[in-house]
């Protein structure tokens, strides 16, 4: 009995000394916890680091993922994240299948007007994961859009649209843009290597496009050989030159859509004028000798 | 007395003598002179890389040979049937753990200072960093009263893992004492509760403030190693007294 007593005694001593210390620590720790700021993130790549992870390359990309979150959401009120695109370089060295970090730091690097990192990591991304068809298409997009690289953002919207479940937007963005920066000729012949590849539901609008960009073609070529016009109308009922570069033209077009674009004298059928062109009228840039819609 | 400190004696003697203890040291050694390659991962901050490696490595490895050398302890001596040796003699049964555990404490003691001798070839010593390595081995010396307590009543490979398990735990007292209150009333007393009777190995790795300039006083570092001995008393008690009332059969 007197043991049992000793004993209880000993116990609730011990547990109030525990309640008392852990206690006393708590604020502390507390503290330190609240006010710890986020560290510099040391790693310039994770090459190295991937060599030491003896095969758990997922799992340490993981919880370095885990960090990049906290990071992110540390810093999120003042939206400046200096050390995301290191964070997310490591990551992708370590496991370069981890899709979402490439995706993330596609979205977050343009916020903070990181745009060459961010295109960096996408090209990483576009490398390491082929089948991603996403990371071509924000590629372009920031090419394009941030960047004003047409040249980049076409190369970008190309490769995601070789991809079968690319949306369509991709391709007509780079043969609007290659038509766009005066490249009407590649634009007519990216388009013709997507009607080989395209979907059942894509093909109406690609020929639409196709039609469109033809058109432009063989008017383009006519006015490189033409003295220059005010108006592209004026060009309707004009005898096609004798170039072989603009008959074999004409002729692809002609089978393309099925239709006639030149009568039996060698003039430019004058329905030209109404459709399409009728509903956008293009206009001739004389300074740089190109024919571009109104709305461009 | 006098008996407390022959267990020691035999026990030091014991371990010393392990193989597993010189596998573990050889790795220890290997790995503290790897540090420098670490460094090398980020230019410009390679001792602080360094450092943290070796500090790392010093733990982690203390940890192994705590788990491995402890859980082994009364085991081996009632596998081989040498506990009816010790019994025999006319000495109390809580002796023979507190005995025990001061021969390991031991042990560890040498293999932490030959760890940290390694260590300090390659890093400057500083009074930070002699305080830290002094906390890991207190923290070595809690876990080592959790294998014992395990170790009385479980096989090696149980109170291994168990002891594991308890200092992951310990480790988390404080995240998730934090969690818990985001959470319900009972979740919020239940991680309250935890907090207050889980070891709180987290306080004990200073190395995550001391590195990182935390302030601290003498005061704080003294209740966290207040906390770690009333825990290590707990341990020790409970062993104690789960050993002296174990039957043992021929």
């Amino acid at each position: 009995m007197k043991k049992i007593l000793i004993w209880s005694l000993v116990a609730i001593l011990l547990g109030i000394s525990l309640w008392q210390v852990q206690g006393k620590i708590f604020p502390w720790q507390e503290t330190y916890f609240r006010t710890a700021k986020s560290q510099d993130f040391l790693l310039e790549n994770g090459k190295d680091l991937k060599k030491i992870v003896f095969g758990f390359e997922n799992f340490a990309a993981d919880l370095l993922w885990l960090q990049t979150l906290q990071y992110v959401g540390g810093n999120a009120l003042s939206v400046s994240f200096p050390a995301l695109a290191k964070y997310l370089n490591v990551i992708t060295d370590i496991d370069p299948n981890f899709a979402y970090a490439y995706h993330f730091g596609g979205l977050l690097l343009p916020f903070e007007k990181k745009y060459q990192d961010a295109v960096t990591l996408l090209e990483k991304g576009a490398r390491n994961l082929p089948q991603e068809w996403q990371f071509s298409y924000d590629l372009g997009f920031i090419r394009f859009y941030y960047l004003d690289d047409s040249e980049g953002a076409i190369a970008a919207y190309e490769r995601c649209s070789e991809n079968l479940n690319c949306p369509p937007g991709a391709a007509r963005m780079a043969a609007t843009l290659r038509a766009k920066s005066g490249k009407v000729e590649s634009a007519f012949q990216n388009l013709l290597e997507q009607l080989d590849y395209a979907k059942a539901e894509e093909i109406p609008f690609l020929l639409k496009k196709t039609e469109e960009i033809g058109k432009l073609l063989v008017l383009q070529e006519i006015t490189q050989v033409l003295p220059p016009r005010e108006s592209i109308a004026e060009l309707m009922g004009k005898k096609v030159p004798e170039e072989p570069k603009i008959l074999a033209l004409i002729a692809l077009l002609e089978k393309l859509l099925g239709e006639k674009l030149v009568d039996g004298n060698g003039r430019i059928l004058p329905e030209l004028t109404k459709n399409p062109f009728a509903e956008n009228p293009y206009i001739w840039e004389r300074e740089e000798k190109i024919i571009r819609p109104q709305s461009w | 007395m006098n008996t407390l400190f022959a267990v020691a004696k035999n026990t030091f003697r014991e371990a010393i003598r392990d193989r597993i203890l010189l596998v573990i040291l050889f790795f220890a050694a290997l790995f503290l002179l790897a540090a420098p390659l670490a460094g090398k991962l980020s230019p410009g901050q390679g001792v602080r890389l360094v450092t943290d490696f070796g500090l790392a490595m010093l733990h982690i490895f203390g940890l192994f040979l705590t788990v491995f050398l402890g859980s082994r302890l009364v085991f081996h001596e009632i596998e081989r049937k040498t506990i009816f040796l010790l019994l025999a003699k006319p000495l109390p049964r809580s002796h023979i753990i507190w005995g025990k555990f001061l021969g390991l404490s031991a042990v560890l003691l040498c293999t932490t200072a030959l760890c940290s001798a390694v260590f300090f070839l390659l890093v400057t010593p500083t009074w930070s960093l002699v305080l830290i390595i002094g906390f890991i081995y207190l923290s070595l010396l809690l876990l080592l009263s959790i294998v014992l307590f395990f170790g009385t009543w479980m096989s090696p490979l149980l109170s291994s893992v168990a002891s594991i398990l308890f200092f992951l735990a310990g480790n988390i007292s404080f995240s998730l004492r934090l969690f818990g209150e985001n959470m319900s009333v009972a979740g919020k007393y239940m991680t309250e509760f935890l907090y207050y009777f889980l070891p709180n190995f987290s306080s004990l790795n200073l190395k995550n403030f001391v590195l990182s300039g935390i302030p601290y006083t003498a005061l704080n570092l003294i209740w966290i190693a207040l906390m770690a001995i009333i825990f290590l008393i707990i341990f020790l008690l409970a062993a104690s007294a789960i050993f002296t009332r174990k039957e043992f059969e021929q």
